[in-house]
């Protein structure tokens, strides 16, 4: 049972998606405990994943082989394959416990917002097919399979967003179904350029093919596959759409959106190290670039924002610039010290991230949740009813904002002294970026939870929405007090797993 | 004690050294005027110079930053128009640049 | 050289250029999702006219007439992208009738959320 973990972590939530309709039949009482022990159980399977890598090293898992480890049995890989490595599983392991979070948030939250009955079924089974794609997303070793991943995420994220059924909210949908239908056809249409040279589809098999001869056709494969993963994961230039997303989707939605585009730059990673690694210079620089360029624009454009989650998705794309920028430069020195140690602040800063901008949602979430609002200048003095509140809003901030005993300092401080060796300019920008980005917060805090006491009803917010939030801060605090254990437990193993294209060749070949 | 490229970083000593330096400052403190009385202007907010736009909410705290990068503020509300078919327009864009660098360089 | 076997190249090239112009220039949802379907089937031609090898036969083993056969793996992408493709566009559609009667309008220019 347990040798086929990688093919059940994707395959449990996809049945218990489609289950939990059925299941929403006998009560709502009895679905919710079905998804959360399924969430659980996936969960426990991310975990196995884990310790599995930790053991053994990168391995593959052939979906319907007799010998599951044999990948290529004809000297070519002819089926689906899964890589599992230190970085896809530590992915894997970050989608399932935010799924599990928000789940166990939403389902006040949820209540409250939609009414229950039938539009909760249709909730829990949206957001396991997005858990679904996500993990795909994370453990495929072939570009095939990552189309339709992608492809799932966004018609079930799609759905979510429309969730509220109100007009801005189809508004959003429809302009992310658009961007996500061209991001998906352009991945294709570079998979099938790279097919066509090679009759491959598998990435360690193309990469080994393209250490020989790497043609003209194969660079315009790489861009085309290249924006259209920027597209999915919302750097600069095509980052719009991302807002409108944010700002309607519903808050304990928005956390896995924050994660899938996490796992955008999974992908792209994936994409970059291990397949079209002879690049690597002129690669890493244009990530460099469109990163630091995300970190100006999403900052500054933050900072006159007047709904509270416009400015926090504004804020994220600021904080997925940051991972850009430590990946980017990664990339360019991929065979210097100083690109591994600001590859491994990167990977660091995708836990931060995950961390940091979902307790940022799920704060606004709880406003929301309580008020009813979500526009800055409507709301004011919240800190007077919810004591609780202001102080986990004052750790998300700081966090974000990378200010000392907090997680995102860590990564952060780590980018800014090794990017300083590819170019001192990036780590002005980032430091900049953190200070424009702590004096969004703060007048985001000193509009929305100082002041004169908040007047209007005020809903009590339940237990299960604050301990998440807790989980969320107290996990902050952890790893900006002892990052290390993030660092050596997590974040290494995934970095030598990137670098290392050669075993990961080695695993299929 | 975590080396981070060309430093390194040990959050226990950064908390110790927070506990001594907020030290000091209660003792500062302490030795400072005890009859201080909050009067009217004493403390108000001080603006010195050119326009107040400022209409005593929070909202307007970074009026002078946007008052002067309006030009930026006005191109960058320009270019978030919300219509979709710019939004594929920027796409477009993007595959061009990054086709042309890949091939060029 | 333009000989018979790369026509369905051209025409690829042909139909994602005509859906990109129509998602730039129209204005109306309605366009825009036509526009969406024609680049879907534009890759999916390319994908189908990659595998094609002339005088090939479906890529059956069992009672194959002998010869060339044509890729398997391109028609099995195909399928699955077609699928994908119509699941993309009848939700697109549902999202675009949900907004005109919110809305009252199918002008993209006529959108709300900005800044």
């Amino acid at each position: 049972m347990m040798e086929h973990a990688p093919a059940l972590v994707i395959a449990f939530p996809l049945f218990a998606a489609f289950a939990s309709h059925l299941i929403g039949r006998l009560g709502s009482r009895i679905r919710d405990i079905w998804v959360f022990a399924s969430l659980l159980l996936t969960w426990l399977f991310a975990v196995f994943l884990n310790l599995e890598v930790m053991q053994r090293g990168t391995y593959a898992y052939t979906l319907g082989a007799d010998i599951s480890s044999l990948a290529s049995p004809a000297g070519f890989p002819v089926r689906i394959v899964l890589v599992i490595d230190g970085m896809s599983a530590l992915i894997a392991f970050m989608a399932v416990s935010v799924t599990l979070a928000s789940f166990i948030y939403s389902r006040r939250f949820m209540e409250r917002v939609s009414g229950g009955g039938e539009s909760a079924d249709r909730y829990c089974s949206l957001v396991l097919l997005f858990l679904a794609g996500m993990l795909g997303m994370g453990l495929t070793g072939d570009f095939f399979t990552l189309f339709v991943f992608l492809e799932m995420t966004s018609i079930s994220s799609a759905s979510l967003v429309a969730f509220f059924r109100k007009g801005s909210s189809f508004e959003a949908a429809f302009k992310y179904m658009i961007i996500s239908a061209i991001n998906a056809l352009f991945l294709l249409f570079g998979i099938g350029m790279i097919y066509s040279q090679y009759g491959l589809l598998n990435m360690a098999a193309i990469a080994n093919e393209m250490v020989l001869n790497f043609s003209f056709l194969d660079k315009v494969a790489l861009s085309l596959i290249v924006s259209a993963i920027l597209l999915k994961l919302g750097s600069v230039p095509v980052h719009m759409w991302k807002v409108d997303v944010y700002q309607k989707v519903p808050s304990s939605v928005a956390v896995m959106c924050i994660t899938s585009s996490l796992v955008g730059i999974y992908v792209l990673s994936r994409i970059l190290f291990s397949v079209f690694f002879s690049m690597s210079a002129l690669t890493g620089w244009m990530i460099v670039c469109l990163g630091s360029l995300s970190i100006i624009v999403g900052v500054s454009m933050a900072l006159p924002q007047k709904d509270l989650k416009r400015m926090i998705a504004y804020a994220s794309i600021a904080e997925i610039g940051y991972v850009m920028l430590g990946i980017g430069t990664g990339l360019a020195g991929m065979s210097s010290t100083f690109g591994t140690v600001a590859l491994s602040g990167g990977v660091f800063h995708i836990i931060n991230d995950a961390l940091d901008l979902g307790l940022m949602f799920l704060i606004a979430g709880a406003v929301f949740y309580a008020t009813g609002k979500t526009g800055i200048s409507k709301l004011g003095g919240i800190a007077h009813r919810s004591a609780s509140l202001s102080v986990l809003f004052i750790i998300g901030m700081l966090a974000v904002s990378g200010i000392p005993p907090f997680n995102g300092f860590v990564s952060k401080l780590i980018m800014y002294e090794s990017v300083f060796c590819l170019n001192p300019v990036l780590s002005v920008i980032g430091i900049l970026g953190s200070i424009l980005m702590l004096s969004v917060f703060v007048k985001v805090f000193a509009s929305v939870f100082l002041g004169s006491p908040y007047k209007g009803k005020f809903r009590e917010i339940p237990l299960s929405m604050t301990a998440v939030m807790w989980i969320f801060a107290l996990l902050i605090i952890l790893l900006g007090l002892f990052p290390g254990l993030a660092l050596d437990g997590l974040v290494s193993p995934a970095v030598e797993a990137l670098l290392g294209h050669g075993i990961y060749m080695g695993v299929i070949i | 004690m975590i080396s981070t490229g060309m430093g390194s970083w040990s959050p226990l000593v950064f908390l110790i050294c927070v506990a001594f330096i907020s030290v000091v400052v209660q003792i500062i403190r302490s030795l400072g005027e005890g009859g201080f009385r909050k009067e009217e202007d004493k403390a108000e907010a001080f603006f010195s110079g050119g326009r107040l736009l400022i209409k005593n909410r929070v909202m307007d705290v970074y009026w002078g930053f946007f008052d002067a990068m309006g030009r930026y503020y006005g191109w960058m509300k320009r270019m978030h128009n919300g219509i979709v078919n710019d939004y594929v327009y920027w796409f477009v864009l993007l595959v061009t640049v990054v086709i042309g660098v890949v091939i060029l360089l | 050289m333009v000989t018979m076997l790369s026509l369905p190249f051209v025409a690829v090239v042909i139909l994602v250029c005509m859906s990109l112009a129509a998602m730039l220039f129209k204005r109306n949802m309605i366009k825009i999702v036509m526009a969406v379907h024609v680049m879907g089937s534009a890759v999916n031609l390319f994908l189908i006219s990659l595998g094609y090898r002339e005088g090939g036969v479906a890529p059956i083993f069992t009672n194959s007439p002998g010869g060339v056969m044509v890729l398997p793996a391109p028609q099995a992408l195909t399928l699955t992208s077609i699928v994908i493709n119509i699941a993309v566009v009848a939700l697109m559609l549902s999202f675009a009738v949900s907004l005109y009667r919110r809305y009252g309008t199918m002008d993209t220019r006529k959108m709300r959320l900005k800044g």
